[in-house]
């Protein structure tokens, strides 16, 4: 009997008993132009890797895009550049985060993660096609901007393979990378 | 010679066990009063970029009921409490109303969930430094208003 539960709990730790990852091709994605003032007429393969974390948000919230953003961050802080994934960050506000403001915004708080500006047409072809949603309100002087917070795990033409949910802290993030590696034999 | 068999020794043990236990059960009896802040934070965040966080738990020991109005500091005269929500798949971020803190409870502004945005900062918050905040509370009991200030530090909230 005592044979048997170790064997049992050894079976258990083997295997973590974690959840499964499946990655999947999802019809999302795309490998978007960058039509910032910088970076026009490349793409975003030009600059992303074999495995790649996509997030959009905007520089002046609060809490969701930077929360999103440090674990990102976070997974992959203390890993040389050669092993770490593409990170990227998708501006959906264009109209106040200026190629400056993203890039002095990642800078300081998120080094090594890539920020990019679309131009509107680009941006509304690049949301579409991620299916980012995003609601801009604005009142009172005052603009309120809901969306998406879903960290996309992408391919290096930007082909969703993974949607990750925001409440996912950077370990698990970590893991779910690490499994694509593996699988792609990456 | 004074020995202890068996029977005696294990008296003792459970004697001085329930002494410990008791002393345990007078510490926590005599928990600290009034406004209890822990776990606060406030995002590092550059001039320039204009918004940050703050993260914080709130223990209202006072013996009263509070209601926390809003908070001030020095570095921003924006300041708004702040929920995030989610609705059919969007992700969202609204201010709301002051928050009431029963007596004994505790209230969390954490990530993902309340937290306090400090927009339009006239200073860069750097990443180990210290900011002064004054909590505004009205007391419940009183209808007086209750200000509190505390230190906060400039960081990443550890479960990020």
């Amino acid at each position: 009997m005592k044979k048997k539960l170790v064997y049992i709990f050894l079976l258990f730790t083997v295997f973590d008993c974690g959840e499964t990852i499946v990655f999947t091709d999802y019809p999302l994605g795309t490998n978007f132009t960058i039509s910032d003032e910088v970076f026009s007429t490349r793409s975003f393969s030009d600059f992303s890797k074999g495995v790649n974390l996509v997030f959009f948000g905007f520089t002046s919230c609060p809490d969701i895009c930077p929360m999103g953003l440090t674990r990102m961050y976070n997974a992959f802080k203390d890993d040389t550049a050669e092993f770490k994934p593409g990170l990227f960050f998708i501006t959906i506000d264009p109209e106040r985060d200026t190629y400056t403001k993203i890039h002095t915004y990642l800078k300081f708080a998120f080094p090594g993660i890539q920020g990019f500006r679309l131009e509107k047409k680009s941006a509304e072809t690049t949301l579409k096609k991620f299916g980012v949603g995003v609601n801009i309100n604005k009142k009172n002087g005052k603009t309120d901007i809901e969306h998406s917070s879903y960290i996309f795990l992408t391919d290096k033409t930007g082909n969703v393979k993974y949607l990750i949910k925001s409440g996912m802290n950077s370990g698990q993030i970590r893991k779910i990378v690490q499994a694509y590696r593996k699988e792609k034999g990456l | 010679m004074f020995t202890l068999n068996k029977y005696t020794r294990a008296y003792a043990i459970m004697k001085l066990f329930k002494i410990l236990i008791f002393s345990l059960f007078l510490v926590t009896g005599c928990a600290e009063k009034g406004i209890i802040l822990q776990s606060a934070s406030i995002r590092p965040t550059l001039k320039e970029n204009g918004t940050s966080v703050l993260y914080f738990e709130l223990k209202n020991n006072t013996g009263t009921d509070l209601r926390l109005l809003g908070i001030t500091t020095l570095f921003t005269t924006k300041v708004e409490l702040h929920e995030t929500y989610e609705k059919e798949g969007l992700a969202g971020m609204r201010a709301i109303e002051p928050v009431v803190i029963k007596n004994g409870e505790t209230v969390l502004f954490q990530p993902g969930a309340k937290h306090v945005m400090l927009s339009e900062i006239n200073k860069d918050l750097v990443k180990g430094s210290e900011e002064e905040l004054t909590f505004n509370f009205e007391n419940l009991a009183t209808k007086q208003t209750e200000r509190h200030t505390f230190k906060v530090r400039v960081t990443i909230p550890a479960e990020l």
